[in-house]
């Protein structure tokens, strides 16, 4: 049945042109992250003066070598711009991974158990939600300092809500079905029938948010990194090169305009692609007539 | 009903959108040319009046805001600017680095230890107090106490006490000669004594009263300093009205409110910004002063203590590289950390130049020929009028790298900066000075271990720089300065980086020169149309 209904998702999915591509702009940043060495032209840390400010490779004095410039230190554009996607991919999986877990953990026990324990999951919800994320990362950034895990621990904490909500809503929507009720009569322990017989209701509508929410955390660890809080030079971030180009707009607009790109881009196929799985999963949300 | 109100909406949408169309569009302006007339009349009558009493406004940006107004509570160089418009100091540096008399006539040094500063009569603070000898007792007095905790007070610690034999007289008397003192008392504003015992100091720093040639207006923080002309000024009224100080941090937003015209005078100019500015017939550029960049190394922890690995890290840095290309060569290389400026500065010596073999000799010597791992901490963006910080930050990472040395940059708060400064939390830091005549006021308190030991301490320094500043004779002095170049030379506490120049971009109809003590002192500053 599961498995059914599964496939019929992929077809739809994959019916539709915009999802399609969203999915393959997707994994072709993964795959760039991942082979990121054997792609990338030069070291991105390689500081060389003499070379600063090379235009890309179609404008005079550009060259083939340094396809799409160079930044006012000498560092090879392209080759920043491939391993910066590693932090941005690196961040925005982990983190949301993170945050799934602990959103749905919260989220099922909130829903199943009800009572005190449901008021309070919910409440500090709210409260987090009250708090703008980007305030709340600089705020945590500031205290503990930039790095990776920092980072990531950041985005995981704070995307949890979401998650948690969604989760809960499910749980309260099949909690007194038949077959929850019959499996709790046959002597099932919570955590049985929490796993195999309510989770797997929530896992379509998890996925949707999940992908979603990548989109926004790739732009949120961009915003830090541009702030200057997010992982530290010379490590190539894209927030990082879009902050470093800025100065140097007049002189040399690649070194802020790739990156950018690159982030756009990469949420846009992200986005796309969450969006198809939405439709997919969850007809409700279709915007497209449904056969 | 729906329907009704979505017409509404869409027809107002409509007209509204019709209404901004036509007045930003010449064309239909032109068709209506008696109504533009007639509605342009009165305007013009209120333009003439306003040429009639027009004021003279200077706006001036700077790079950060004020936090207060009295240098005698807060140590930054924006408070330093304001201070020094809204009072007068006993003495000032002229273009030509020579101290001339101000406040005071004449001073004398009846004996080594001793200065008498001779008052000028009938100065008056702009609330009516007399500026005499009293004034100028308590300004200082208030300076040294410990209770004001006063950011300028390490500068009087020789200072042993203040006399007043008449009304117009000032008797220094210091603990041990002191040659320096006469560049200091360039820093000490002269307050009214009954107006800041009435406000109280932190009242006073936000509601300022001086005798100097701008009398404080208004003080909205984050957004601007009013400072308006004295026109009882005692050498004769300021010949603009009004000074707007502004904070705009960002340079480019800085450079661009320069060319609007927004703004009539910027500090900080970036250096990438300088050729398109210069091009700007509307603009003009200037530099008198620079400011020092230095990379401090911890000498008390392994393996910055070993003097060969200090003089490596010096060997293996191309500090040229660095001023000519990121900087465009608006910064020199720094040899040793004595500006060229200074009396007591050492030509024969050179920058350290870029050696990589030599470099890696010494570390080999030093016994760290595999290279080390150092944590360089550096501000997020220039800091005190030097720009591009974290650009060279990471090209002396590269640079060093090549000899093994591993770094790992540690971008720090500017705010908390000087705390873990103190603290002792760096290995290797990022810090600015800016140039100086004067040896003792820097060198002292940079390289003294009782004023600053938190990274460094060498008796040899110590016992020169105490000399140096109880020495009167301006030759010995110099020697013992020159002395003292070599030892830091040698001794390589820092990486010694450069002396970047202090750009101030001016509006054209503005009569206006980059100073030469980096302060912004609007006094003889014009302004024609």
């Amino acid at each position: 049945m599961t498995h059914q209904w599964g496939t019929n998702a992929m077809k739809k999915l994959f019916k539709r042109k915009t999802a399609v591509a969203g999915l393959v702009i997707t994994v072709a940043v993964i795959l760039m992250a991942i082979f990121a060495p054997y792609v990338a032209p030069h070291d991105p840390e390689k500081v060389d003066l003499a070379l600063r400010l090379k235009p890309p490779f179609w404008l005079e004095n550009g060259s083939f070598n340094y396809p799409l410039g160079t930044d006012s230190l000498g560092r090879d554009v392209l080759s920043r711009i491939i391993f910066g996607s590693q932090k941005s991919i690196l961040v925005s999986f982990l983190a949301t991974v993170i945050s799934c877990i602990l959103g749905v953990i919260l989220g099922l026990i909130s829903g199943y158990y009800g009572g005190m324990l449901d008021t309070v999951i919910t409440r500090l919800g709210d409260i987090q939600l009250a708090f703008p994320l980007i305030l709340l990362s600089i705020a945590v950034i500031a205290v503990l300092g930039a790095s990776t895990i920092n980072l990531i621990i950041v985005f995981g904490i704070a995307n949890w809500v979401v998650y948690a909500r969604v989760t809960r809503g499910a749980v309260l929507s099949v909690k007194e079905k038949e077959y929850v009720e019959s499996s709790r009569a046959a002597g099932c322990s919570d955590w049985r029938i929490i796993i195999y017989h309510i989770f797997p209701n929530v896992f379509a509508p998890i996925i949707v948010i999940a992908t979603l929410s990548l989109a926004g955390i790739i732009i949120s660890e961009s915003s830090l990194s541009f702030l200057g809080l997010g992982v530290p030079p010379p490590n190539p971030t894209w927030g990082g090169m879009l902050s470093e180009g800025r100065q140097y707009l007049y002189d040399g607009w690649w070194v802020a305009t790739f990156p950018g790109l690159a982030i756009m881009l990469t949420v846009l196929g992200v986005n796309l692609f969450g969006d198809g799985l939405r439709d997919a999963f969850d007809p409700k949300l279709s915007t497209e007539r449904i056969e | 009903m729906k329907k009704v109100i979505i017409m509404l909406l869409v027809i107002s949408m409509a007209v509204g959108l019709f209404a901004v169309g036509c007045s930003s569009n010449p064309e239909q302006n032109a068709g209506k040319e008696d109504q533009k007339e007639t509605a342009q009349e009165p305007d013009a009558t209120s333009g003439q009046e306003d040429e009639k009493d027009k004021e003279v406004v200077l706006v001036i940006a700077q790079t950060r805001d004020v936090t207060s107004l009295d240098y005698a509570l807060a140590s930054q160089t924006e408070t330093l600017n304001m201070s020094s418009n809204i009072f007068d100091t006993l003495v000032r540096l002229d273009e030509n680095y020579n101290y001339v008399p101000w406040l005071a006539e004449s001073w004398e040094n009846p004996d080594p230890n001793t200065w008498v500063f001779h008052l000028r009569e009938g100065i008056k603070f702009t609330n009516g107090e007399a500026v005499n000898a009293g004034a100028v007792k308590y300004s200082m007095e208030r300076i040294m106490d410990p209770e004001v905790k006063s950011p300028q007070a390490w500068r009087l610690t020789l200072v042993d006490k203040i006399e007043t034999p008449d009304a117009n007289t000032v008797v220094i008397k210091t603990k041990q000669p002191y040659a320096a003192l006469i560049n200091i008392m360039t820093l000490m504003f002269v307050v009214p004594p009954k107006a800041v015992e009435e406000m109280g100091n932190e009242q006073f720093a936000q509601n300022p009263i001086g005798s100097g040639p701008f009398v404080f207006e208004k003080f909205v923080p984050g957004e601007e300093v009013v400072l308006v002309a004295n026109k009882d000024y005692w050498k004769g009224a300021p010949k603009v009205d009004k000074l707007v100080f502004r904070p705009i941090s960002e340079a480019s937003t800085r450079v661009a409110a320069l060319e609007t015209g927004e703004v009539d005078i910027i500090g900080s100019v970036p250096p990438n910004r300088l050729d398109a500015l210069n091009k700007n017939q509307d603009i003009k550029t200037s530099a008198k002063t620079g400011i020092m960049l230095y990379m401090g190394l911890d000498t008390f922890n392994p393996p910055l203590d070993k003097v060969k690995v200090r003089q490596a890290v010096n060997y293996a840095m191309d500090v040229q590289a660095i001023t000519d290309s990121i900087l465009l060569g608006t910064a020199r290389p720094m040899a040793g950390p004595v500006f060229r400026a200074t009396k007591g500065f050492d030509e024969d010596i050179k920058p350290y130049p870029h050696d990589i073999d030599k470099a890696k000799q010494l570390l080999k010597e030093a016994g760290y020929e595999n290279g080390f791992e150092l944590t360089l901490s550096t501000p997020p963006q220039g800091v005190e009028g030097t720009t591009n910080t974290m650009e060279v930050a990471q090209a002396i990472a590269a640079q060093l790298g090549e000899v093994g040395i591993k770094v790992t940059l540690d971008i720090t708060d500017p705010a908390t900066q000087f705390e873990r400064y103190k603290n002792k939390e760096f290995q290797a830091y990022l810090f600015t000075w800016d140039t100086q005549v004067e040896p003792d006021r820097y060198l002292y308190s940079l390289f003294n271990s009782e004023a600053r030991g938190y990274y460094y301490k060498n008796e040899q320094v110590d016992a020169l720089l105490g000399e140096g500043r109880s020495t009167m004779d301006q030759e010995a002095r110099e020697k013992i300065y020159n002395e003292l170049h070599q030892l830091l030379y040698e001794d390589a506490p820092w990486g010694f980086l450069y002396n970047q120049e202090a750009y101030y971009g001016v509006r054209a109809n503005v009569d206006y020169e980059a100073p030469v003590d980096g302060i912004m002192f609007m006094y003889n500053a014009e302004k024609n149309g």
